[in-house]
């Protein structure tokens, strides 16, 4: 090789190096800039230090981690309950979800979250609401439960349910007789577990049955253990899932107690339909044998 | 042997499927004392014998296991039984297993298959095996309407001294039930032969119950049973020579005469819950049975009462899985973790910014981790970390935690803090 091309490709080497060092250089003012603005739109210091050591540890380059600050500082800015993009992404990191992912699920958050508030805030405008929120302060701060219930309404609609039924759940939450006994964490439990509830063919059934719950005197803790305990009455009797919330709906209009009815569901009874925990040839009618014996269609011997 | 190899069978699944993740177990045992007039009104026995009048007693144990995922359910059953016949010294020993198979398609319809087998042995065993394919309909919420179609093999050894004996019977079943207002239950159903469809008459059993359901979980049933079965015997009149001679007697007539048998049965039973675990039971039935060429009538009872001891194992606690509780203390939320595994435990999740070297659980007392945290009002999602030198594992939570999607195709716990 001779030397003037020797020299020419040490000259391109030295420019190439410059030319990335300086995006570099670039791309770490970027980040530091987008960390201020972060921090002017009031997320946590530590918490975004965390964000940027953590994606650091785990391979995510500065494109992927400015994304996730730029959505973090658009739901800010969107009034949106922002912390939840950064402990998204943090949660992602230590599970080891690529990055990639991660950025995916916080765009889809924010897109879930933006379409949660339009419904929350109004809703929560409703003078029967603002009744429930002047009464339970101390329990939850209002701007804290409009958090919150966005964060479980979000999830819900990630999960495939539609703004729509949300709506139509909060719309019947906020009437008197559901709202007047009712206190915002029951309220997030009830909206939590909306997903929660065995398949049914028309999601609106789950929303009513939701509003029944709370209007029945179920609690945040009734409520967290309603859907195990609905697939497992499920489960024993196997009939479809409307039936069962059929049979539910049915002791909570006869008031049964909140508990009772989840001891009935974890022993398959759902007030109606097929009892679970007996095993097949337990039953005590005799002609039923084990099974499908003799007594069908054999006749006797003797 | 084969009582030995059927009990080991049933070990084995007890075993391993009790084991697997996932799946409810119930173990249930059952004992009841009775007297029968025959045999054909005792529980599992179904074998006409007039001749077996006696007090008996029937012990069970028995284990149901059942997993269900989305439309998919499936119950595997197996179990020991134990019936001496109290007057005669002898008992029946024996086991069964049953499977049952059920996919939802939809609100209204679903399919499945229900297969098993059964051994049971005195001076003679008889050893059943069958498969029936089923298609269940629901009319409305609380009303089905089922069809079922198959087989069972049956064979008997020593059986009035003859050797062995093998039957195949193909059946049908049109099961019918309804829950009118979530007390009353009602069910109907007719079973037979294939062999005599269409005609219906020449062989069937069809019977009607009425259930009542009280809140406290006991029950009450009457069931009403009618079995027909037709015979058609051929009979050679006249003439005379050897049978089946050569030339054929033209003298010699063929009359087919049909008999009809008839058993009329009715029953009462009743369920009574003592507590969680323990309920008792009472059973009274009778029957009437009339063959209509013979004249012959006959009249049976069977009374019986027992106990029935059923708890749900959790075969699965060292393998991983948890269930946190939380308790309210001193203004603090406290987390009790049972696990008894080896490692470090840690609690990572919203309070922590999921930090893996969060929040570590200390071991209180044996299999009991302990933690407690300062937390305002509100929702947060965690999970359990496991380490163990370099290995980090999260721990699995189990059905009875509350657990929400995470949206990275894995489940979080969720506490909610008032």
């Amino acid at each position: 090789m001779k030397s003037y091309t020797k020299i020419l490709i040490t000259l391109m080497i030295a420019v190439l190096s410059l030319v990335s060092a300086k995006n570099l250089y670039g791309q770490e003012t970027n980040i530091k800039a987008l960390m201020k603005q972060a921090r002017e739109s009031g997320l946590e210091q530590s918490a975004l230090v965390e964000l940027q050591n953590r994606a650091k540890q785990r391979g995510a380059d500065n494109q992927q981690l400015s994304t996730i600050i730029k959505t973090a500082i658009s739901m800010s800015k969107e009034n949106l309950p922002a912390e939840v993009a950064v402990q998204k992404s943090l949660e992602g990191f230590s599970k080891g979800i690529p990055a990639d992912r991660i950025v995916a699920v916080v765009k889809r958050m924010h897109q879930n979250l933006g379409q949660a508030v339009k419904i929350i805030d109004p809703w929560m405008q409703k003078p029967t609401v603002q009744e429930m929120l002047n009464r339970t302060t101390k329990e939850m701060p209002q701007k804290k439960f409009r958090n919150e219930l966005a964060k479980a309404a979000s999830k819900s609609m990630m999960q495939n349910i539609s703004a729509e039924t949300v709506k139509n759940v909060l719309s019947q939450i906020g009437n008197k007789t559901v709202i007047s006994h009712t206190g915002p964490t029951d309220i997030v439990a009830a909206m939590g577990i909306l997903p929660d509830l065995p398949e049914t063919a028309d999601p609106k059934r789950s929303g009513a049955f939701i509003v029944r719950a709370l209007k029945g005197g179920f609690k945040a803790d009734a409520l967290q253990q309603l859907p195990s305990a609905i697939k497992m009455a499920q489960h024993h009797s196997e009939l479809p899932a409307a039936s069962v919330l059929e049979g539910v709906a049915s002791q909570m209009k006869k008031g049964v107690p909140a508990r009772q009815i989840i001891q009935n569901l974890f022993n398959g009874k759902i007030g109606g339909g097929p009892q679970g925990h007996k095993p097949k040839g337990l039953d005590h009618n005799s002609n039923h044998g084990n099974g499908n014996g003799n007594s069908h269609g054999n006749g006797h011997g003797t | 042997m084969r009582f030995v190899f059927l009990i080991m069978l049933i070990t084995t699944s007890i075993t391993s499927i009790g084991k697997a993740q996932n799946w409810q177990n119930l173990i249930s045992v059952d004992s009841r004392f009775g007297y029968s007039t025959n045999t054909y009104l005792n529980p599992f026995m179904s074998d006409w014998n007039t001749a077996a009048e006696s007090s008996y007693n029937l012990t069970s144990a028995i284990l149901k296991s059942s997993w269900y995922k989305r439309r998919n359910s499936l119950s595997l059953t197996g179990g020991l039984l134990y019936e001496p016949l109290l007057s005669e010294g002898k008992g029946w020993k024996g086991g069964l297993g049953l499977i049952n198979y059920n996919h939802r398609f939809s609100n209204s319809i679903s399919a499945g298959i229900e297969a098993g087998g059964s051994y049971m042995s005195n001076s003679y065993s008889r050893t059943l095996f069958w498969a029936q394919p089923k298609v269940t309909a629901f009319l409305s919420p609380f009303t089905l309407v089922r069809l079922k179609a198959g087989s069972i093999f049956r064979n008997y050894r020593n059986y009035s001294n003859v050797g062995d004996e093998s039957n195949r019977f193909d059946l049908y079943a049109l099961e019918f039930e309804t829950w009118p207002n979530y007390r009353w239950q009602l069910k109907a159903g007719l079973y037979g032969s294939l062999d005599t469809l269409p005609s219906i008459q020449n062989g069937f059993n069809v019977n009607g119950s009425v259930g009542y359901y009280f809140r406290n979980g006991a029950s009450v049933s009457f069931t009403g049973n009618l079995e027909q079965y037709k015979t058609q015997q051929i009979q050679q009149i006249g003439g005379g020579g050897p049978p089946m001679g050569f030339p054929p007697n033209h003298n010699q007539q063929t009359v087919t005469a049909v008999n009809t048998d008839r058993i009329i049965k009715f029953s009462l039973d009743g369920t009574y819950p003592l507590n969680e675990r323990f309920s008792v039971f009472g059973t009274a039935g009778a029957l009437n049975f009339n063959s209509q060429s013979t004249g012959i009538t006959e009249n049976d009872y069977e009374i019986s009462g027992g106990i029935r001891f059923s708890f749900e194992p959790r075969f699965n606690k060292n393998r991983g899985v948890v269930t946190p509780e939380w308790h309210q203390k001193d203004r603090q939320q406290q987390i009790n973790i049972k696990y008894s595994g080896k490692g470090r435990l840690y609690l990572v999740g919203d309070f922590n910014d999921w930090s893996r070297t969060g929040i570590p659980l200390r071991k209180q007392s044996d299999d009991i981790y302990v933690a407690q945290l300062n937390l305002t009002p509100g929702a947060y999602e965690y999970k359990v970390l496991r380490i163990q030198g370099d290995t980090q594992e999260w721990l699995t939570f189990s059905d009875d935690t509350y657990t929400v999607s995470d949206s990275y195709g894995s489940q979080n716990a969720m506490l909610l803090v008032e």
